[in-house]
């Protein structure tokens, strides 16, 4: 691997943020916090992450208003984002995201060994 | 006049259309008739005078009298059309269709200067929004539209008519200016499919969409609508119940409540005929005051009657056999806001019709059958307010036909808001529990993982244990919210290119740990071409197999036999048995398990229902499962059913007929 890759997880329920920072950690990663929309819309524009996971439904600002202004940087419009997604936000979600850049959709009843590769397996293909 | 007619029948009671009924005024004109011509095959342009203080707003309608009929009755025989013109017109024009009825023919014969009565304007099948519409016309359902076309209301209102052949509406659409901004008018040639219907299923069309026309037309358009995902509450339905012409018979009867027609009691009948051949033979004798005495507790006995109808709580409807309101109680007028007098001669359809015209097919079908039948209903009041009603229909068979329904309706409105929150609050605590749940998932997982450091065998088998029954608990909640979703309606339909065969595969993959413990064989018996991809909804399709795939293995004791078969039917041409009449995927699960004991079979789709012998087996099944199967199989217009023998196995089958779903772009989630 060559230099370490940056994730930065956008989470509002802290035992969610921190099982996805010791995993992905123990793995290699460079792990960035964000607990909603704004702190990670913040994090993301200032250290470019090679990543982020971003969770939907979070206060202040949710998953998808933060991605849209992540999308309209020049930075952000490239970059690549996993939505964290329960499975009963599903439907709104998609409605939400049809014709919309956006990477993966990875749903929390997956285990978190699965979420850990869906990653790896990102950031090898560049 | 009277005074004879009280001689030569003694049973006509001052009921029916006397002051006993709240009448309010109608307003009444008298106009003529200045055109009357053939506009297309089968539709008749009817253009009337316009009384000088005759007001009204897009979308409503009025009645039609027609002397000629009136006359031939002995009563206001009157049906409600709806006004095609401007609201600054200076005439009314209406668009009506022709057929076999005889007031139709009627309406037909109108000659240019002949003089008929209107009464109204009334209500509004149609109730423009400030959001506009899109109205989808079949031949002369575009009447009611025309009015809200070529009105000056805000909002963008567009007009899809289906006509049958290229142009064949044409003489009927010379006739629109359109009115202001935000007006557009499309025609299409043939009947509605997916592909003419696609502006409406546009995911960024938002307006509320308006359906009129033939029943046939608004059945069609509608089934594709649903199918395409597009919310019930959004549509709005011109409905038709099927159209007679009536049995003139039973109308009579109900206007004088003559004998044999009477609603009273069965005693009342021969008690009256008697105290008339007594009267007869009296009058002669002139020793009348016993018998008019009899006579006059007869009288009374049957008023009473007629007050305990009225006056009952339910709201009590008369109808004669092709739907037309004969009587109407109190209740009723408060439930609908219509007085008798308005409802008389009309159908249902002025307070209903307002459901998916599937619905009142079934309960038309079944009603002709005879049956008493429940049903809920969404109406309308007169001032457009929406409530829910218990229906009941109760055919009145006279010497073994039936000539008449009562239909009680009790409204309902407030126990299925309560029975709406009770669904939502049971979809917010679901979503409010996967959040922990995910949070056990995971950290018991890096647990047994070894993250947090060496775990000893017997934690190993702890943390196996909270895992399992995390999963479990993850399980119930998305049981309960695929639940919620469906009593909620939120559910829609995402018909993409689906490998069927791939998605059985995965949910017998899930089972495979519970498969090799129990020695079960499974056997997979797809159809060649499943492998290609064929357009249906994916997730909706994991759910059935999912559920029954997981009932089979679940159910069937060690070293038992688990089948799988999933089929694609081509439809048959044969309308009749059991022919298909689109193509199908068939599936069937078979297994040689436990059974559903015979007595609890009909209540095994019911929510939170599990039979009894499995209860004892497993404590771990939720009871949810199979009614999830049968709501969803339903969102998909197929079929369900299953054959089962208690210690012999139990075989699923369901067929989704793919007819009215077609591709679209998916989302490649």
């Amino acid at each position: 691997m060559e230099g370490e890759k940056t994730i930065l997880v956008v989470e509002d329920e802290a035992p969610l943020r921190n099982a996805l920072r010791d995993d992905l950690s123990r793995e290699g990663f460079s792990v960035l916090e964000a607990k909603d929309g704004k702190e990670g819309l913040e994090g993301a524009l200032k250290k470019h992450p090679d990543l982020i996971l971003l969770d939907i439904v979070m206060p202040k600002m949710d998953g998808m208003a933060m991605l849209d202004a992540l999308r309209a940087d020049p930075w952000g419009k490239d970059a690549r984002v996993v939505l964290l997604t329960n499975v009963s936000d599903s439907e709104r979600v998609s409605q939400a995201i049809s014709g919309r850049a956006y990477q993966y959709l990875v749903k929390t009843d997956w285990r978190i060994k699965d979420v850990v590769k869906k990653v790896k397996e990102i950031l090898e293909k560049r | 006049m009277t005074g004879k007619k009280r001689i030569t029948n003694p049973y006509r009671v001052p009921a029916l259309g006397s002051p006993l009924f709240s009448i309010t005024r109608e307003p009444r004109h008298r106009v003529h008739v200045l055109a009357n011509e053939k506009v297309a095959p089968k539709l008749l342009r009817v253009e009337l005078e316009r009384p000088r203080d005759f007001t009204f707003h897009a979308g409503q309608y009025l009645w039609l009298v027609l002397p000629e009929r009136s006359k031939a009755f002995g009563m206001i025989d009157r049906r409600a059309y709806s006004i095609a013109s401007g609201s600054k017109a200076k005439s009314l024009e209406f668009i009506i269709r022709q057929t076999y009825s005889d007031y139709l023919k009627a309406v037909a014969r109108l000659q240019t200067g002949q003089a008929v009565e209107i009464i109204g304007p009334f209500g509004s099948s149609f109730i423009p929004s400030r959001s506009g519409a899109l109205m989808i016309a079949g031949g002369s359902g575009i009447s009611p539209f025309f009015s809200i076309l070529r009105s000056s209301l805000p909002g963008t209102f567009s007009l899809f008519a289906f006509e049958a052949r290229r142009r064949s509406l044409a003489k009927v659409l010379n006739g629109v200016k359109l009115g202001t901004k935000g007006r557009s008018l499309t025609t299409v040639v043939g009947r509605p499919t997916a592909a003419r219907l696609a502006a409406a299923t546009d995911k960024r069309e938002q307006r509320p969409i308006f359906i009129s026309g033939p029943q046939g037309f608004v059945t069609a358009v509608s089934d594709i609508l649903l199918a395409r995902g597009v919310s019930r509450d959004r549509m709005r339905f011109e409905a038709f119940f099927p159209a007679s012409d009536g049995d003139h018979d039973i109308e009579r009867i109900f206007s004088s409540l003559d004998e044999s027609g009477s609603v009273v009691t069965k005693s009342l009948i021969p008690t009256q005929k008697r105290v008339f051949r007594n009267l007869s033979r009296l009058v002669q004798k002139r020793k009348l005051a016993a018998t008019l005495d009899e006579l006059n507790t007869a009288l009374r006995l049957s008023e009473m009657f007629i007050r305990i109808s009225e006056q009952a709580s339910n709201h009590v409807v008369v109808t004669n056999h092709a739907g037309h309101v004969l009587y109407a109680n109190q209740s009723a007028e408060r439930m609908t806001g219509y007085s008798f007098k308005e409802m008389r001669g009309q159908s249902p359809r002025l307070w209903g019709g307002l459901m998916p015209p599937t619905n009142y097919r079934d309960l038309w079908e079944r009603k002709t059958g005879g049956q008493i039948i429940t049903h809920q209903l969404m109406n309308r009041r007169k001032n457009g307010q929406l409530y829910t009603a218990l229906g009941r229909v109760t055919p009145i068979i006279m010497r073994g036909r039936v000539v008449a329904y009562i239909s009680t309706e009790e409204d309902i409105s407030h126990l299925t808001a309560v029975d709406k929150a009770k669904t939502e609050f049971v979809s917010l605590a679901s979503h409010q529990l996967r959040a922990p749940l995910t949070a056990i998932s995971w950290y018991t997982e890096m647990l047994l993982a070894g993250h947090a450091g060496k775990v000893s065998p017997r934690q190993k088998q702890y943390l196996e244990e909270i895992h399992h029954g995390n999963r479990r608990m993850i399980e119930l909640v998305d049981a309960l919210l695929n639940v919620s979703r469906l009593d909620l309606g939120t559910f829609t339909l995402e018909a993409m290119p689906t490998n069927v065969a791939e998605i059985s595969g995965m949910a017998v993959k899930e089972m495979r740990k519970t498969i090799n413990e129990k020695h079960l064989r499974v056997g997979e018996h797809y159809a060649k071409h499943l492998s290609k991809k064929i357009t249906i909804d994916p997730r909706l399709t994991r759910i059935i197999l999912q559920n029954l795939i997981s009932n089979a293995v679940k159910y069937t004791p060690p070293r038992g036999r688990v089948d799988i078969t999933i089929a694609f039917k081509k439809k048959s041409r044969a309308q009749h048995g059991n022919g298909l009449s689109a193509d199908s995927l068939i599936i069937t699960v078979a297994d040689t398990g436990y059974g559903i004991p015979k007595q609890q079979q009909k209540d095994i789709f019911t929510k939170l229902f599990r039979a009894d012998n499995v209860r004892e087996k497993d404590t771990e099944g939720t009871g949810l499962g199979l009614y999830i199967v049968k709501s969803v199989v339903e969102r998909f217009r197929g079929r369900v059913w299953f054959e089962s023998q208690e210690n012999a196995g139990t075989a699923f089958h369901v067929i989704i007929p793919l007819q009215a779903t077609y591709p679209k772009k998916g989302l490649g989630l």
